[in-house]
C-alpha cells in the first residue's frame, strides 16, 4: 500500500493518545515510522499544530537510533522545520546529531548531520558545528566537502563575520580542491557570502578564470552552473583574455540544459564589454547566440517565456549580439497567452522596413482570431509600428483600412484608440481613414474607445461631414455617461466650436452642454472645467483657439528609452530575476547590491546598439573562408553604414513604452 | 537560488514542501492563489494566462504548471531564475521517473520518498544531481505506483510498506569524472543499437505551399556493454562537414548548384561525448552512459523540403445545420517508399451529431474530446491518393464563434517511415572496444523518420 491512507490532518492529541497507548505494547520500528509519517503529513499540510509533539518526535529519533535512515531524515525534517517554536527541547537532540556525525558510516548521514545541524541556528549548535566543519572542510570525502561548503554560507551571519572567520579560509583553499564538484560549490558559497556581507568582495584573477572555465568540460550540469556564475566575479584585465573566454564558453550555449545556456550567454554578454570590437574578433557571436535562442524556444512554455524576457533585454540594448529570424517568434494558436504577449513584443521590437510585409501579414492574422485579448493586442501592435516607423506607416494604415472593412465590432474599438496617435503622428497624411472610423462610430461602445472617437471628432470636426450630429448624438444622454466620458466630450464640443465659430448647430450644442455641465453635473472636476470653458468663452479673448486648442507636441517615440545605467545593470542580470522584470535590481529588491560593471583597463564603452543586418547565411565567410580580423572587420564596417541609421530610431524606442503599449488592455 | 520549494494542489493548497533557507513566512504561500488571479492577463485564470514569474512584497514566486499540479520556488533575491525552473523542470522528470506519474495522488503515497529525493537534488538552494540514474543508486526507498494500485499484482512483497534498507553508500559516480556511468558493468552479449530518429515539424498553408519546416533529429544510442567502452561514431562526410560549421558557427560554403546540401543548424551532444576531439579530430568518441541515452540531436534546416502528404481540403456549410467535410490526401513520395501509421486529425466543431463517411481507404472515426475526425491508414504507399468525405449534424444550439473557430485550427498529420532520413544523414562505422575486457560486441543501426508534435496543414 502508498502511504495515501496516511495523508490526512488527523489532531496533534489524537496523536499523542495513540503513542501513549503503544507505549505500553513493545515498540516496533514499524510502528513508529507510520507514526512519524502521521506527523510529517500534518506539517506538509501546514498544520502547525504538531508542533506541541515536539518532545515525544525527539524521543523516536532517540528510539530509533542511526539505524533507520528514512524515519532518522524524517525526524530532522521536522526538527529544522520547529526548532524555532522550542529552542530549549531542541538543544535535547544536539548530542543525538553530532554523535549521528561523529559515527556516520557513510558520507550522506555526515552530510545530512552537518545540514541538519546549520540549519538549526541556535547559538549552542554554532559551537558545536564550526569545530565540525573546519574537520569536515579539511579532511572529509568530496561530498562531505561539498556539504560543508554549502553549510558554511548558510551560518553566515553578515552582522557577525567574526564567528565564521575562521571557516572562511578554508573555504577559499576549496577553489583550489582537486574534485571540480568541490570547487563548485565552493564558488557558490562564496558567491552567497559576498552578496550578503558589506565588507568581503568575491574577485577571481585571470589565472583562475581561465582555469575553471577550461574545467567546464568535465564537470556536471550543475556544477558547470556555479562556474559560469562565478565567472561573472571575473573582471578582465586584457582583451585577450576575455576574448579567449568567451571562445571557451561559446559551445555551452548550444547545451541541452536551458540553464547552462542563459548562464553562458550572461558570461559572453558580460566579457564582450571588455573587448573591443568584439563583432570583428568574434563575428560568429550574433548566430551562435540566436541558435542558442532558437532552441530555448523549443523548450517547455515557462523556459521560453524567460528566454524571450532575455531577448528583450538583449534587443534593447544590444541588437548588434543577435541576428534573429523574426519568423521563430510567430505564434502558434495554441501557444499560452502569456507566450503570446511577449512573442508580439518581440515582434514589435524586430519589426523594420525589411521584414515589414511578412510582420504585418501575420498580425493580420492574429487581428482576425477568436481570442479578443490577442486581436486587440495585435492591432495595437500595427498602430504603434506606424507611429514607431515611418517608412512602414503607409502598410500599416492599409491593413487596417482593411481590417475596419469587415466591421467587426472590437477590431473598430481597438482601431479608434491607436488612430488617434497614427492621426497625431502624421497630421494630414492619413484622414481617409478618420471616415472610415466614423461609418462605424455605431459599432464603438467600449469607455476607451469612445473616449478616442470623440477626440478625433473634436480635434478634426472640420473636416468630417457629419461631426455636428455625430457629437449632439453623444451629447443627447450626457448626463448617463460615465465622468471621463462627460469630460472628453465637454473638451470634444468645446473645440470643434472654436474650431468652427459660425456654426450655429454647434454654438446651441456648446451653449446648451455648458449649461447642462454647470446645473446638473455633480461631479465637482467636470462642472470645474465645464465653468472654466464658459469663463474662457465669454471672455472673447483673441487666442482663444490657441488655449483651447493648441498645436499638439509632436509625438515622441525614442524618448522613453532606459536610462543607459539601468540598462548596463540589466545587462550583468540575464537570466536572473531582474530580467524577467525588467526593473533596476535595486528596485525589485532591497537588501541586494547593485550590480555594476567594473572598471579595467580592458573596459570598452562600444556600440553594440545597432543592429547589424541579417547578414545572408553565405556573404559573409564565402568571400574569406578564414576571416583575417582586418578583411572581416572591413566587410562589416561597410555593410552596417548603410542601414545604420534606418536602424537606430527602431531599436531605441524604450521599453516602458512597449510593456505600456502592449499591456493597455 | 531557491528558498523553498512546494508542490501544490490544482487550488493552490499546499501538498508537500521543503525549505533550503528558512528565510521566507509560511504565511507566503498563502498568498499565491490571489497573485495568480491578480496577475491574469486574460480574463480567467485559466492556464497560461499568468506569467511564471511573480513578485510580491519582496518575494519572488517562480512556477510551472505540472498537469494539474502547481510546482514552485520561492526566493528573495535577485536569484538566476532560469536556474530555478530549469531545476523544477528536470526535478518533475526526476519524480515522474519515479513515480511513473506525478500527480496529488502519487505524491501522497511516496512523500517520504520525495522528501529524501528533494534532499538530495537540492542542498543550500543550489541544484546538486538531476540525473535519474544516478540518483537511483542511492535512493534506497522504493517508491509506490499508482498503477500497482489500481491492479493489485500478485507478489507478496507489497512495495512501500516494507522497505528494505540496504546501506547506503553515496556511489563515487557523484564526485566522479564521469559522471554517467559506474564502474563495474556486465552483460552476457554485448549490444548496441542506434536509431537514426528525425522528427519533422512542417506548417503548410491551405495551398500546399510551404511556411516553415524543421527537422528535429537524435540519434539514440541504447547500449548493453560491459565495462567501460570506448566507442567511436562514424557519420557520413557531407553531414560531419555540417556538423563541424553548425559548431564552428561558419556557414557552409555551399554552391548554389548543389542544393541536396544539408545545413545542419545546431549541434548538441550527451555530455559523454568528448567536445574537444570532434572539433579537433572530426571524431564522435565518448564512453556511453549505461542504458538509453540521445547521443546527438540537431537540427537541420532545409528551405528545400517538399511536404510530404498534400492535403485538398473544402467544407461546405449547410445552412448551420449539416457541414460536409472532404478531404483528399495524396503521398507525396516515391511510389517504393512507404509510411506507416498515417494519423489525420480533421477539426471539427463541437458537439456534432451522427457523423456519415465515404471513404477509400483506411478507418474514420469521431474523436469527441479532441473535436476531430480522425482519420487513420495502416499503410499509405508513394503516389497513391484517397478521399473521404463526412457529413455532420451540427447541434441546433450553437454560436457562431464555435463554427468559426474550429476552421482556425489547422489539420495535424502523424506518421512513420523507416529506412530513410530526410537529412541524409548515415551512420557508417560504430566502433566499440573496451581496453580491458576486449570482447565481442553487435552494434545494430535503424533509420526511422516521423512527424513531430506540429505537422500541420492551415485550412484556410
Amino acid at each position: 500500500m502508498g502511504d495515501s491512507k496516511l495523508y490526512t490532518r488527523v489532531k496533534a492529541s489524537d496523536i499523542l493518545t495513540e503513542l501513549r497507548n503503544y507505549e505500553k505494547k513493545p515498540k516496533s520500528s514499524v510502528y513508529r515510522k507510520t507514526i512519524l509519517k502521521k506527523i510529517i503529513v500534518n506539517l506538509s499540510l501546514g498544520d502547525n499544530e504538531v508542533v506541541m509533539l515536539f518532545n515525544e518526535v525527539i524521543k523516536l529519533l532517540q528510539d530509533i537510533g542511526p539505524t533507520d535512515p528514512e524515519a532518522k531524515q524524517l525526524c530532522y525534517l521536522y526538527l529544522t522545520t520547529y526548532w524555532r517554536h522550542k529552542p530549549k527541547e531542541t538543544l535535547n537532540a544536539l548530542s543525538f546529531i553530532t554523535e549521528d556525525y561523529h559515527e556516520s558510516s557513510t558520507d550522506e548521514d555526515a552530510c545530512l548531520a552537518l545540514r541538519t545541524l546549520a540549519a538549526i541556528q541556535l547559538p549552542q549548535f554554532l559551537e558545536e558545528l564550526v569545530p565540525m566543519l573546519e574537520d569536515a572542510l579539511q579532511k572529509g570525502s568530496p561530498s562531505v566537502r561539498k556539504t560543508a561548503a554549502y553549510c558554511v554560507a548558510s551560518i553566515f551571519k553578515a552582522e557577525d563575520p567574526d564567528s565564521t572567520s575562521s571557516l572562511m579560509s578554508l573555504l577559499n583553499d576549496l577553489l583550489l580542491d582537486p574534485q571540480l564538484e568541490v570547487v563548485s560549490a565552493a564558488l557558490s558559497a562564496l558567491g552567497d557570502i559576498t552578496e550578503k556581507s558589506e565588507t568581503l568582495k568575491f574577485s577571481i584573477d585571470s589565472e583562475h578564470a581561465l582555469k575553471i572555465s577550461q574545467s567546464l568540460a568535465v564537470c556536471g550540469e550543475w556544477s558547470e552552473v556555479a562556474i559560469l556564475n562565478a565567472l561573472m566575479s571575473f573582471v578582465p584585465q586584457d582583451h585577450q583574455t576575455a576574448a579567449h573566454i568567451i571562445d571557451i564558453v561559446l559551445p555551452y550555449l548550444q547545451s541541452e540544459n536551458s540553464s547552462i545556456v542563459l548562464n553562458a550567454l550572461k558570461v559572453i554578454v558580460y566579457l564582450c564589454q571588455y573587448v573591443s570590437s568584439v563583432l570583428d574578433v568574434l563575428p560568429i557571436l550574433p548566430q551562435s547566440i540566436s541558435r542558442a535562442v532558437a532552441n530555448l524556444m523549443l523548450k517547455p512554455p515557462e523556459i521560453q517565456f524567460l528566454a524571450m524576457r532575455n531577448v528583450i533585454l538583449l534587443l534593447l540594448d544590444k541588437p548588434a549580439l543577435l541576428d534573429l529570424d523574426i519568423r521563430m517568434f510567430f505564434c502558434q494558436y495554441d501557444d499560452l497567452l502569456y507566450i503570446k504577449d511577449t512573442k508580439l513584443e518581440i515582434i514589435f521590437l524586430l519589426a523594420d522596413e525589411d521584414n515589414i510585409e511578412i510582420v504585418l501579414a501575420e498580425l493580420q492574422e492574429y487581428a482576425l482570431e477568436i481570442d479578443v485579448q490577442m486581436v486587440r493586442k495585435s492591432i495595437r501592435a500595427i498602430g504603434n509600428l506606424a507611429v514607431k516607423i515611418d517608412g512602414t506607416s503607409e502598410k500599416c494604415v492599409s491593413v487596417l483600412a482593411d481590417l475596419l472593412s469587415n466591421s467587426i465590432p472590437h477590431v473598430v474599438e481597438e482601431i479608434a484608440i491607436i488612430a488617434r496617435d497614427i492621426l497625431r503622428k502624421y497630421p494630414g497624411r492619413f484622414d481617409h481613414i478618420i471616415q472610415l472610423l466614423v461609418d462605424r462610430i455605431d459599432l464603438v461602445t467600449e469607455q476607451d474607445s469612445r473616449a478616442s472617437m470623440i477626440w478625433i471628432l473634436g480635434e478634426y470636426g472640420s473636416s468630417i461631414s457629419n461631426s455636428v450630429a455625430l457629437l449632439s448624438h453623444y451629447a443627447e444622454h450626457f448626463l448617463d455617461e460615465p465622468s471621463e466620458t462627460q469630460l472628453s466630450l465637454l473638451t470634444a464640443i468645446v473645440k470643434a466650436h472654436v474650431c468652427q465659430p459660425y456654426n450655429k448647430e454647434l454654438h446651441q450644442l456648446v451653449e446648451d452642454t455648458i449649461r447642462l455641465v454647470i446645473e446638473n453635473v455633480d461631479n465637482p472636476d467636470v462642472r470645474g472645467r465645464g465653468y472654466f470653458y464658459w469663463r474662457i468663452l465669454s471672455a472673447q479673448l483673441p487666442n482663444t483657439i490657441d488655449i483651447i486648442k493648441p498645436r499638439l507636441p509632436m509625438l515622441n517615440t525614442g524618448a522613453d528609452a532606459l536610462p543607459p545605467e539601468v540598462r548596463q545593470e540589466l545587462d550583468l542580470c540575464i537570466g536572473t530575476l531582474a530580467s524577467i522584470y525588467l526593473r533596476p535590481v535595486t528596485q525589485v529588491f532591497r537588501h541586494v547590491k547593485p550590480k555594476v560593471f567594473a572598471d579595467s583597463p580592458a573596459r570598452v564603452d562600444q556600440d553594440l546598439k545597432t543592429a547589424r543586418p541579417r547578414t545572408s547565411k553565405s556573404s559573409l565567410s564565402r568571400a574569406s573562408p578564414v576571416p583575417s580580423v582586418l578583411s572581416a572587420s572591413q566587410q562589416l564596417g561597410s555593410l552596417s553604414l548603410d542601414t545604420a541609421t534606418t536602424r537606430s530610431r527602431s531599436s531605441s524606442l524604450g521599453l516602458n513604452g512597449i510593456v505600456k503599449k502592449l499591456s493597455r488592455k | 537560488m531557491a528558498s523553498v520549494v512546494y508542490f501544490l494542489d490544482s487550488r493552490g493548497r499546499p501538498l508537500l514542501h521543503r525549505d533550503y533557507k528558512w528565510d521566507i513566512p509560511s504565511t507566503a504561500i498563502e498568498k499565491f492563489p490571489l497573485l495568480l488571479l491578480n496577475n491574469s492577463i486574460g480574463q480567467s485564470v485559466d492556464e497560461g494566462s499568468t506569467i511564471p514569474v511573480l513578485n510580491d512584497n519582496g518575494i519572488n514566486y517562480v512556477y510551472l504548471l505540472h498537469k494539474d499540479l502547481y510546482i514552485l520556488a520561492l526566493t528573495r533575491e535577485d536569484a538566476n531564475v532560469f536556474s530555478i525552473l530549469c531545476y523544477l523542470d528536470s526535478m518533475v522528470k526526476v519524480l515522474e521517473g519515479y513515480l511513473k506519474s506525478l500527480e496529488e495522488e502519487s505524491i501522497r503515497d511516496n512523500f517520504s520518498v520525495i522528501y529524501e529525493l528533494l534532499d538530495e537534488m537540492m542542498d543550500f538552494g543550489i541544484s546538486q544531481i538531476t540525473d535519474q540514474k544516478i540518483l537511483k543508486e542511492y535512493i534506497t526507498q522504493e517508491s509506490f505506483t499508482l498503477n500497482t494500485l489500481l491492479h493489485p499484482s500478485g507478489s507478496k512483497k507489497k512495495p512501500g510498506s516494507t522497505t528494505v534498507f540496504k546501506q547506503r553508500v553515496a556511489p563515487s559516480t557523484v564526485t566522479n569524472a564521469i559522471s554517467w556511468r559506474s564502474p563495474g558493468i556486465v552483460y552476457k552479449k554485448n549490444e548496441a543499437y542506434l536509431d537514426v530518429v528525425e522528427a519533422i515539424d512542417m506548417l503548410v498553408n491551405s495551398r500546399g505551399q510551404l511556411l516553415s519546416s524543421e527537422i528535429h533529429g537524435a540519434i539514440k544510442l541504447k547500449s548493453f556493454l560491459s565495462g567501460m567502452p570506448e566507442l567511436i561514431l562514424g557519420l557520413n562526410e557531407k553531414f560531419m562537414k555540417s556538423c563541424l560549421n553548425a559548431v564552428r558557427g561558419t556557414p557552409g560554403n555551399v554552391s548554389e548548384g548543389d542544393k541536396k546540401s544539408i545545413e545542419v543548424e545546431d549541434l548538441k551532444f550527451h555530455q559523454c561525448v568528448r567536445l574537444g576531439k570532434f572539433e579537433s579530430e572530426k571524431m564522435i568518441s565518448f564512453i556511453p552512459p549505461d542504458g538509453e541515452c540521445d547521443l546527438v540531436s540537431y537540427r537541420v534546416h532545409s528551405p528545400v523540403l517538399k511536404p510530404l502528404f498534400l492535403i485538398d481540403y473544402k467544407v461546405r456549410n449547410h445552412s448551420n445545420t449539416r457541414l460536409e467535410i472532404m478531404l483528399k490526401v495524396r503521398a507525396n513520395f516515391k511510389s517504393r517508399v512507404s509510411a506507416r501509421k498515417l494519423e489525420i486529425r480533421i477539426p471539427v466543431p463541437r458537439d456534432i451529431d451522427s457523423p456519415k463517411y465515404h471513404y477509400n481507404k483506411g478507418t474514420l472515426k469521431y474523436v469527441p474530446n479532441e473535436s476531430v475526425i480522425l482519420w487513420k491508414f495502416r499503410k499509405i504507399d508513394g503516389g497513391k491518393e484517397y478521399v473521404m468525405i463526412a457529413e455532420l449534424l451540427l447541434p441546433s444550439v450553437s454560436d457562431d464563434g464555435e463554427l468559426e473557430k474550429f476552421k482556425k485550427i489547422p489539420i495535424n498529420l502523424k506518421f512513420e517511415m523507416q529506412g530513410f532520413v530526410t537529412s541524409g544523414l548515415q551512420v557508417k562505422y560504430l566502433k566499440i572496444r573496451e581496453p580491458k575486457m576486449n570482447y565481442q560486441s553487435y552494434p545494430y543501426v535503424r533509420y526511422i523518420t516521423k512527424s513531430g508534435d506540429s505537422y500541420e496543414v492551415r485550412t484556410n
